[in-house]
Formats: structure tokens, sequence, C-alpha cells
């Protein structure tokens, strides 16, 4: 597994281990203080039915056993997944895109900059009616574009199929948050590497390929880790345009969840549902790294092999 | 591909001379073309914050208003005591860049950069907490606030920064500290350093765009996140601006014209702050394995 | 920029960390209370314009009442999601509001799960409380279970607002009183859309679900809330016609004219003839250019409109119920609503207040007619208002409906299979109590 990685130490040094253990400590306080408690409540709270004003009530396995025969479950599940799995690879890409066009040194640059972030602090609230208009079927001008090539585009948000394409492509407007962390990963490839690739005669495609990619890896596993978990836990978007449908068709698993907890009070099947997407989550995640060994070049590794 | 990751300022200074630097042009046209598309929702903002109330629903909206409603400013920024909400935003946000990146980084180093037992499994558990919907931690964490005698005040969202309670941050920490030579480390134990000495030494001042990086995100958070703090922050005196500007939002008499209004005035500080701090994390902080 | 020294880092973060902590701990101490005055605090979505309707409600409150203080707690953000997550939250944490405010249709959750004072002793105990000045609707809304849950702070019964202008253009009648068959070819002949099928006009709105289930004499839910009916003759057919006015005649709004703009928004923007919605519209299409009025809605095989009511609930975990019984009731008062409603906008739900003469001639904007004060008046008086099915599941049950709706309005599925559809899954859930 890419996370016990790093150096394979004979001897564990007190001293080291001391320290480590001093840095670490707020974070295990925090956890015992503030982060732990309410985790293990809520998983004990998926054993139970609970109705989140009274005293819970014992139920066994009942809230997960309800899981199979619920088809809403299955469709956030899907609906959530094709989300995770198409969206959170094209924000990676686009996003490492953009953080690269923008690491060049060009006139206006930083004007850029702040142009490619700008979207990401702006809430979804007040641009929800923008994109309405931009993916209309009618007035769009996401169908505009389409009909210059004589395509008559769909009704983005009213068709079941297109809906979460739909949601897909808004979210690539936030990629700019994401381009920050590359555009700071990208400044600590020394130049050196570049130089040394620039006489071997790499061209500029060789030296993203065999430079900044590789040292830019544990950035980009990074990106994927967070990037699934949070599409896994997406909300305002769909809550916003689409209430979940046309026809559940953008039922995310949280709008799931959060109807179950706060609308129709099944806070234990809520619970329940949230430990199934945890394990889900965890799983995926720790696939991630067992197979990121043979993508994700981390400098401290390879000097102690 | 225009510039693949390989900076052009590295090009000597006298190429320009030689003629047009096509791949610049490119880079240029490209990020044109992206920043149109990029400015579009703060244009649709700023164009609907200075419409009257009757024209915000015209359809496809026009993106100049007819006529201009400058009133909408000084109308929404009265409406609501903005000052404070700016000035309770900015106390949380410093409040919380202080608690988080210091725990935070200090945790992200262990995890990166020492060796010690349970150090995998403890770093897996950081990132599992990630992993569980607020939604269902929420009401648990209400109740235990509420214990503790604590909803009501900033500490609900200032004090659990001190514990590192953000493990996004404390695992970005840790990526970009992996990133960073051993040999450097290394080199620096056997000159004697502490750890301490080491993290602060070696690593903070290698690390700076991920700090401020992290920093940012903070702020970004902090000025739109809102069902924590309208959780925690029942009176009006705490609010911050992301809970101000909900109450233009009402279920008859949505006042989106001072809504857009108000969010200009709220966005315009965080854009303005990003672009001077981009200069500063994005300027070249180049260490590298053999700089020592 | 880059000369942030660590030592002015570390400084700053000293700094900083403390103030932000001495910050935490001193605000969290309790403000100490007067012994001797009870607290009570009111709990609502709120937000600016609702804030300042309010004001005066609290000011005269806490002048008549030495012995009692009522706090207002609004977050904003209308009905969202997080209103109800902060009410829970306080709930749980045996925090709440001691009164509040539930989205209709939540009230019977709330009353199901014991959280809510059944305030029928109160009623009883304070004839000056006037029950029968509310409308019956507005009453009827909040009972159940042969109890009585809350007062309203106000009403909101259901009209159609038409835009007078296109209706001038096109030279047809204004909408008064309409059959479903007049309805329609109004409808019909009003609506203009383009070769493309993009509308300039649309005839109306597609109106509530429900409405056109009552019309055609059919309902969703038996008397006791045992069996759902949605699979009868009747509610197919009310079905059928909502149908008809998207898919066959086009005369209502299609899944991409609302995915588009909400029926709100396409009518103050002036692309929609008439739609159905509560009096409370006003202070929305006030700001329109074109002139407007209100009129009764469309009559089916039976005339039925409905009504909403703002339910005002006692929470059980109150300190001091008579206290908080007293905000509740003022609340409900004619005074306290002749307070709250000062901008004209909202519906009282009492019939004293409707009929005083501010109210009786209050106008704004473009209004051309009477309608705006007399046709909501005619839906309460008549009796011809019903109130949402008083059920605990209600929010599951609406959610699973409207579901089915978006294969009915796209024309997916026939009005048959929808209903049929929605009868086996709601009585699924009515099976699962």
């Amino acid at each position: 597994m890419q996370i016990q990685n790093v150096f394979k130490p004979k001897r564990l040094s007190f001293w080291e281990s001391l320290n480590a253990w001093i840095f670490v400590f707020p974070w295990i306080l925090g956890f015992f203080l503030f982060t732990g408690g309410p985790i293990l409540a809520s998983l004990v709270i998926s054993f139970t039915h609970w109705d989140i004003v009274n005293p819970p009530q014992w139920a066994g396995l009942t809230n997960y056993e309800t899981m199979f025969s619920d088809p809403l479950f299955f469709q956030s599940l899907k609906v959530t997944t094709i989300y995770a799995l198409v969206a959170v690879p094209l924000q990676i890409v686009v996003g490492l895109f953009i953080a690269i066009l923008l690491n060049t040194k060009i006139r206006l640059i930083g004007l850029y900059r702040t142009l490619f972030y700008l979207p990401a602090v702006l809430p979804i609230v007040s641009v929800a009616v923008m994109w309405r208009w931009i993916l209309s079927r009618d007035w769009g001008l996401v169908n505009w574009f389409l009909s210059l090539f004589g395509v008559y585009g769909p009704g983005w948000l009213s068709e079941p199929e297109w809906a979460l394409p739909a949601l897909i492509l808004m979210s690539l407007w936030g990629v700019g948050a994401g381009m920050l962390i590359y555009l700071a990963g990208l400044q600590g490839i020394p130049t050196d590497l570049y130089e040394a690739a620039k006489v071997d005669g790499a061209g500029r495609w060789a030296q993203f390929l065999y430079v900044t990619l590789p040292m830019i890896s544990p950035v980009i596993l990074f990106q994927l880790v967070v990037g699934l978990i949070a599409a896994f836990q997406v909300f305002a978007q769909p809550f916003i345009m689409t209430q979940g449908g046309p026809q559940n068709a953008t039922l995310f698993y949280l709008l799931h969840l959060f109807r179950n907890a706060f609308e129709f009070f099944r806070m234990g099947y809520a619970s329940a549902l949230s430990w199934v997407l945890f394990m889900y989550i965890a799983i995926l995640t720790l696939l991630i790294f067992r197979f990121s060994a043979a993508w994700v070049f981390y400098e401290g590794e390879v000097r102690n092999e | 591909m225009t510039a693949a990751g390989q900076p052009l300022h590295a090009k000597r200074k006298g190429s320009r001379a030689a003629g047009i630097d096509w791949v610049k042009v490119l880079a240029h046209i490209i990020l044109l073309a992206g920043s149109v598309m990029f400015l579009m929702p703060f244009i649709y903002v700023l164009s609907t914050s200075l419409k009257t109330a009757g024209d915000v629903y015209t359809f496809p909206p026009e993106f100049i208003p007819d006529p201009f409603a400058w009133e909408n400013y000084p109308d929404a920024l009265t409406a609501m005591p903005f000052d404070v909400f700016f000035i309770n935003t900015i106390l949380l946000a410093v409040g919380r860049i202080a608690g988080l990146t210091l725990s935070c980084s200090l945790a992200g180093f262990a995890f990166a950069k020492l060796r010690w037992r349970g150090r995998n499994t403890l770093f897996f558990i950081v990132l599992l907490t990630l992993m569980i919907p607020t939604e269902v931690t929420l009401i648990p964490r209400y109740i235990l606030f509420a214990k503790l005698g604590w909803v009501g005040s900033f500490a609900p969202l200032l004090v659990p920064g001190f514990f590192a309670e953000n493990a996004f941050f404390v695992f970005l920490f840790r990526q970009f500290f992996m990133t960073m030579g051993q040999d450097l480390i290394d080199s620096a134990r056997i000159d004697g350093c502490s750890f301490v000495g080491l993290f602060w030494r070696i690593i903070v001042p290698n690390a700076k765009p991920v700090f401020a990086v992290v920093a940012i995100y903070i702020i970004q958070n902090n000025w739109n996140s809102f069902l924590l703090p309208m959780i925690y922050l029942t009176d009006r005196a705490k609010y911050t601006l992301a809970l101000g500007l909900r109450l233009f939002n009402e279920q008859y008499y949505s006042q989106t014209h001072l809504l857009m209004a108000a969010s200009v005035f709220v966005v315009v500080p965080i854009v303005i702050l990003f672009f001077f701090m981009q200069r500063y994390f994005i300027q070249g902080v180049v260490f590298t394995g053999s700089k020592g | 920029m880059s000369k942030l020294s660590r030592r002015d880092f570390l400084k700053g973060v000293a700094a900083s960390g403390t103030v932000a902590g001495m910050g935490g701990l001193l605000t969290s101490l309790p403000l100490a209370a007067a012994q001797d005055v009870a607290q009570v605090t009111y709990a609502t979505p709120g937000g600016a314009v609702e804030d300042a309707a309010w004001e005066p409600v609290w000011e005269a409150f806490n002048e008549e009442n030495d012995a009692i203080q009522a706090n207002y707690l609004a977050v904003g953000g209308g009905y969202g999601p997080q209103y109800l997550q902060l009410l829970q939250a306080q709930l749980a944490a045996g925090t709440g509001p001691d009164v509040f405010f539930v989205m209709d249709g939540f009230t019977v959750g709330f009353a199901a799960r014991g959280v809510l004072v059944p305030i029928d002793s109160y009623v009883d105990a304070n004839p000056d409380v006037d029950l029968e000045d509310n409308y019956p609707g507005h009453i009827a809304a909040l009972r159940w279970q042969d109890q009585l849950w809350g007062l309203p702070r106000d009403g909101a019964p259901y009209a159609t607002w038409f835009n007078a202008d296109i209706y001038d253009e096109a030279g047809i009648d204004h909408p008064h009183g309409l059959t479903w068959d007049e309805y329609l070819e109004q409808a019909i002949a009003l609506t203009d859309r383009d070769d493309r099928g993009r509308a300039r006009v649309i005839g109306g709105g597609r109106g509530a679900w429900i409405d056109w289930i009552w019309q055609a004499g059919g309902d969703v839910l038996n008397e006791e809330g045992t069996a759902c009916l949605m699979g009868e003759p009747e509610a197919i057919e009310g079905l059928r016609f909502a149908q008809s006015l998207v898919i066959e005649h086009e005369c209502a709004p299609s899944a991409s004219d609302l995915a588009d703009q909400s029926e709100g928004a396409l009518f103050t923007s002036g692309r929609m003839a008439s739609f159905t919605i509560a009096r409370g519209f006003l202070g929305a299409v006030c700001n329109t250019p074109f002139r407007f009025d209100a009129a009764l809605p469309p009559a089916g095989a039976v005339r039925v409109g409905r009504t909403n009511v703002g339910p005002t609930v006692m929470s059980s975990d109150t300190a001091d119920r008579d206290a908080a019984w007293e905000l509740l009731k003022f609340i409900n008062s004619s005074r306290g609503q002749t307070l709250k409603i000062s901008s004209g906008y909202a519906y009282p739900s009492r019939r004293s207040v409707v009929q005083e003469d501010w109210y009786v001639n209050f106008t704004c904007g473009n209004a051309i007619g009477t309608g705006l004060n007399t046709v909501f008046n005619d839906i309460m008086e008549n009796g011809w208002a019903r109130t949402w099915p008083q059920h605990p599941r209600w929010p599951e049950i609406s959610t699973v409906i409207n579901s089915e709706l978006d294969a009915l309005y796209s024309g997916d599925k026939s009005a048959e299979a929808v209903g049929t559809e929605i009868a086996a899954q709601v009585n699924a859930i009515l099976g699962a109590e």
C-alpha cells in the first residue's frame, strides 16, 4: 500500500517517534474531543430508528436491510458513481491544463489567474439563474453553440438523460480552487530538471511527460482522492438546479440521505446510508492508494531506496 | 500543449527580439477564451446587481441593465450591518488560519517525514474522517457543543481549528511535504537540527506556496460556508457575511437585485486579496534536492 | 509580499490565536437575564423583509407583557433545507425555540413525534382567542387526530393571477370564474410559440397537481389516511387534464420551460398569461411593469380551491408553556396579524383583519381591479379552500408523487400509469406505518 512507503526503517528512533506523536497530538486530542464522538454516534445511530427528537430505538440491522429494498438507494448510488467517475477525471485534467497555462510567465498572468479562480468564490445560489440560461434548451448558450454545427441540443436540465451531464459540465467552472493546488505543486519542481531534460533534447511534450507529470503526481493523487470524496458528497448543485429530478436522474446520494434525515425524520436510516457510503469511499480510496505506487513519484521515496 | 509545465520564463529574454513567440500567443488566446467563460458568472452577478427588482426576471437575461439601478448598492449595504458581518468574518478567518495552518502542517509533517509506528494507520484514520457526510454528524456535534455551552459563540467554529480538525489540509500538507527531498532533511538532522527546528527552518520556508493555498482555502470557505455558522451563531451580532447574504433570500419576496449587489461587495475583497496573494505563492520558491 | 518572515508569521499566529480564543470564551458566557422575565423565542426562516415585518409585533408584545420577553430567531434562506436542520438540531439538544414556524406539510410530522404541545386546552381556556374568527380552512390545516397543533400566523389562499396586458392584447376576456374547458380554450389562444416551439407567451401555469385532482372530484388519500386514491378514475382524470395542458396543447410550461424559469419568474417576466399561487405573491408581482389582477381558479367537476397556512406551533420542550402560549396567541391575534401584515402582501388567517378597511382597499403596482381584495375572500368564505392532506409521512409521499409527475409532464407515461404507480408507491409508504 502506497501510504506505507517512503522508507522501510529497520529501527525506529524513540526520539523521532516521540516528536511525531507530539506533532499529531493536537489532531488526536481534537479527534477525541470533537470529531470522533459524533462519528461514533452516527455509527451507533445507524443501528437504531431515530426521529432526531426522541430517544433512538434499537433496530439491529434493519436499516441496512432496508437499503436492499429501496430503489432510490440504488438509483442515488448509480447517479453519484457515474458523476464521480466522469467529473473527477475531467476536473483533474482541466484543472491541470489550466494550471500549466497559468504557470507561464506572460503579460497579465496575475489577472488571468484571478479570473480563473473567480467562479470558485461565487456561491452557487447567486449564479443558478445564469446556469439555467446557459443550459436552456431554447435560449441557451450551449445549444446556440451546438446549432452552429447543425446540432439541436437537448433540454439540459429537463431531460433525464442530459441532466447529469449538465451538472458535470457545471462542476468544471469550479476547477479554479483545485488549480491553486496544482500551481503550488508546479512551484516545487526544480528548474534544473527541465534544464537537464532540455540538454537531453526533450521537447515540451516530453518535458511534460517525463518531468512535470511525475513531479506533480503526489498532487494529482491528492486531487484524485479529495475529488472523489467530494464528488460522493455533492449536494448543493442538484439541490438548487434540479431537486434530484427529472425522474430522479440527478438524485445524488446526499440528496437522498438529506431527505431521509431531515425531511422524513429517519436519521437512523440516513446514518446507515452514510456508513455504507463511507465504506464505499474508503474501499475506493484504499484501492487508489494501493495502485498509486505504480504512478505516484515521491522524491523522498526514491532517495531512500 | 503550449507549455508543458516548463516555465516559459526560463527562455532567455533575447529571444523576444527574434520575433513573435507563437507559444505565448497561443497561451494568450486560450487564456483569453477561458477567461471570458470563467468571468461570465461574475459578470452576471455584477449586471444583476444593477437591475431594478422588476428587471431581474427577464429571460433570457440581458447583460446591460436598463435602467442602471445604482441605488441597489446603498440599499443592500444599509439593509443590514454588513460592517459587523465583515469584522466577524475576518475574525473567524484569522482565527481559523492561525489554528488550522499550524496544527494541520505539524500533523502533515509528522505523516510525511517522520518515521514512527502507527503512522500509516493513523493517517488513514485522518482520511476516513473526511468520508462521513456532515449531515449525520451534524446533530451529535450540535448536542456536544450545546452541552459545552458553546452554542451562540464563535467557539464551535474556532476551537476545533486548533486541533487540526480539517483532514483535507492535513492530507494536503502531507502530500506537499512528501515531495521534498529527503536528503535536505537528512543533512539538517546530521547538522544536529531538532525536529521542531527542521520543520521551522527547512520545511516551512520551502513550502510557502502550500501555506498560501491553505490560507486562501480557509478564507474562501469562511466567506461562503453557511450551514455550520448558521447553526452555531444564532445571534445577528455574530453573523458572518455568508449568513448576511442569505437574509436577502426569502420565500415570497427574494430581493435578488439586493442579494447580487451585496454579493459583489462580499466577493470583491476576497478577489483583491487573491490577486495580491497569488504573486506570493506563485513566486518561484524552488527547492531542490541538491540545494542543501 | 513575500517578505513575511517566519518570526512575523509566528507572532501573527500567536496573537490572532489568543484574540480568537479569548473572543470565543468571552462570547460563550451566557448573558445574565433578568430573573423574573420569562424568555420566549420565536423561530422562522425570516429574512430582511420578513424581519422588518415582525419588528412591530415584538415591540408591541414586549410592551404589553412585562413578565415575558419575546426573542426572534430567523436565519434567512427561505424555506430551504437549513432551517429544518437548525430547528431539528436545536430540538434534539433540548435548546429549541419555544414557539416556531414549520413549513406547511411538516406540522403533522412534528406533532406525531411529540415535539409539539396540542393547544386545545389553552384555546378552550381563552375565549379571547376567538378561534371562529380564523377561517375554518386555516384551522383545519392544523388539526390532526382531533387535536389542534397550532394557530395560523397567516393564511395563504391560492388564486389565479393574470397578466391583463397579455389578455387585452389577445382580445380575450379576463379569466374570472372559468370552467376547465374555458380555461383550456383561453390558454391555447394565448399561447404564442415560434416555429421551434420556443415560448414567447405561455397560456397559463401548470397549477398545483393536487388542485386538478380535487377539481376532478378525486383525492390523494382516503379520509383515514390509510389508502392512496391516486389510482381512482377521478384522480386520473385530473392527471390527464394536467398532462394535456403541457403535452397535447402545449399551453402550459413544458419541462424545458420550467428548467429555464420557475412559474413565478415566467409570470413576473411577462412570459406567462396566468398562474395560480398564494396571495403572498403580491410582493413580487407589484414590481412588474404589466397590469395584473387575481381571479378565481378554474372549476372542473367541482369548484374547489386551496389554502396553505403559516403554522405557529409550541415546542413541548418549552420551559414556560404559559408564556409561550401568550406569544403564540399574540402572533395569531388580530392585532398581531395586523402589525405583521402591514405591508399588505400576506393574507391574514382571520376574517376580522381581512375586513379591515386598510386591507380591503390595499392595492399596489399596476393592479387593475378589485380581484386581489375579493377573490381570496370568496375562496375562503365559500368554503372552497381545501388544505393539503395531514399525514405524518406527507414529505415522503409528496416526494414520491413529484418524481412520478416528472414522467407525467414529460409525456413519458400516461396519466393512468402515473396514477397507478403513485398509488402503489404511496400505499407502500402507508402500509409501512
